[in-house]
């Protein structure tokens, strides 16, 4: 099953961005579904991949109760995302982003520590 | 039989940290392929490297311990590998795969350490190092400034020098 989200807006007053989840499977467009804001201090921020793989851990929950055999609408196609480019929300929004729900429950990921000197 | 898998990720470049038991077999498609450099932390085995033709080279983890196998001419191929003793490996993995870094571990003589490419750095492998006073501990990376002298206490650790093209 794969977790795919669109990022409706960004609210940088609150620090906030309002999300809409789903299956990339499911039967309805991910359009239709109620969206939710979520808190961007609670996700990892360190490159894309890590950022779009936390905000799909946060909506792990929600989704999980949808069917998993409907076929995957045009809608729902994941846009590629680039490992090296720099994080930029602004050009996030509108595309469908996802990430396979294995890679959630399996990543022991951490962000290389530097020291300046 | 297991492997514990971590990953490091930095901008440029992730580090995957491998340790397993004896007789672990591990393969890695092509397709999958990043490592172009492997710092051996202990450990005995083998890796076989597969050409389009399949044919295969063998890279030995144990003529020495504690060292940086260069692996750039089998990022094309796929791996297998086998260990022969319990082991730890750490792998060094530009996100960009077609970029070709250099890199080698610094020598417990050296005391001085300048780059001119753009991007270099250095990441405390094994124990911890010092570089103009400043304690770096293992497992942590120092970006160092082009054209930049700087002091170096090696001792007793192992410290990687990876420079990406210039």
């Amino acid at each position: 099953m794969n977790i795919i989200f669109k990022i409706i807006e960004y609210l940088p007053r609150t620090n906030q961005i309002v999300v809409k989840f789903s299956r990339q499977n499911s039967a309805k467009s991910i359009d239709s579904y109620r969206k939710i804001a979520m808190n961007m201090d609670s996700l990892d921020l360190t490159d894309n991949v890590s950022l779009v793989e936390s905000i799909c851990a946060m909506g792990l929950t929600r989704i999980r109760k949808q069917d998993k055999n409907d076929e995957i609408l045009t809608s729902n196609e994941i846009n590629d995302i680039s490992e090296v480019d720099d994080v930029d929300i602004s050009k996030m929004i509108g595309n469908v982003y996802g990430s396979p729900e294995k890679n959630l429950t399996n990543i022991n990921s951490v962000r290389l520590k530097k020291i300046k000197v | 039989m297991t492997t514990y898998n971590r990953h490091y990720r930095s901008k440029k470049f992730f580090l995957c940290v491998h340790t397993g038991e004896k007789n672990t077999i591990g393969f890695e498609h092509v397709d999958n392929r990043m490592t172009q450099f492997c710092f051996v932390c202990y450990g005995i085995g083998k890796y076989y490297a597969f050409d389009d033709n399949d044919n295969f080279s063998v890279i030995k983890l144990n003529d020495k311990e504690e060292e940086l196998l260069d692996l750039r001419e089998h990022l094309h191929s796929s791996i297998v590998l086998r260990s022969s003793s319990d082991y730890k490996i750490i792998s060094f993995n530009p996100w960009r795969k077609e970029i070709i870094w250099d890199a080698r571990l610094l020598d417990s003589s050296e005391t001085q350490i300048k780059s001119t490419r753009s991007y270099s750095c250095l990441i405390a492998l094994k124990n911890s190092f010092r570089i103009n006073s400043v304690e770096i501990p293992e497992m942590t990376c120092v970006d160092l400034d082009t054209d930049r002298e700087y002091e170096i206490e090696v001792g007793n650790s192992f410290v990687g020098f990876f420079e990406e093209p210039l």
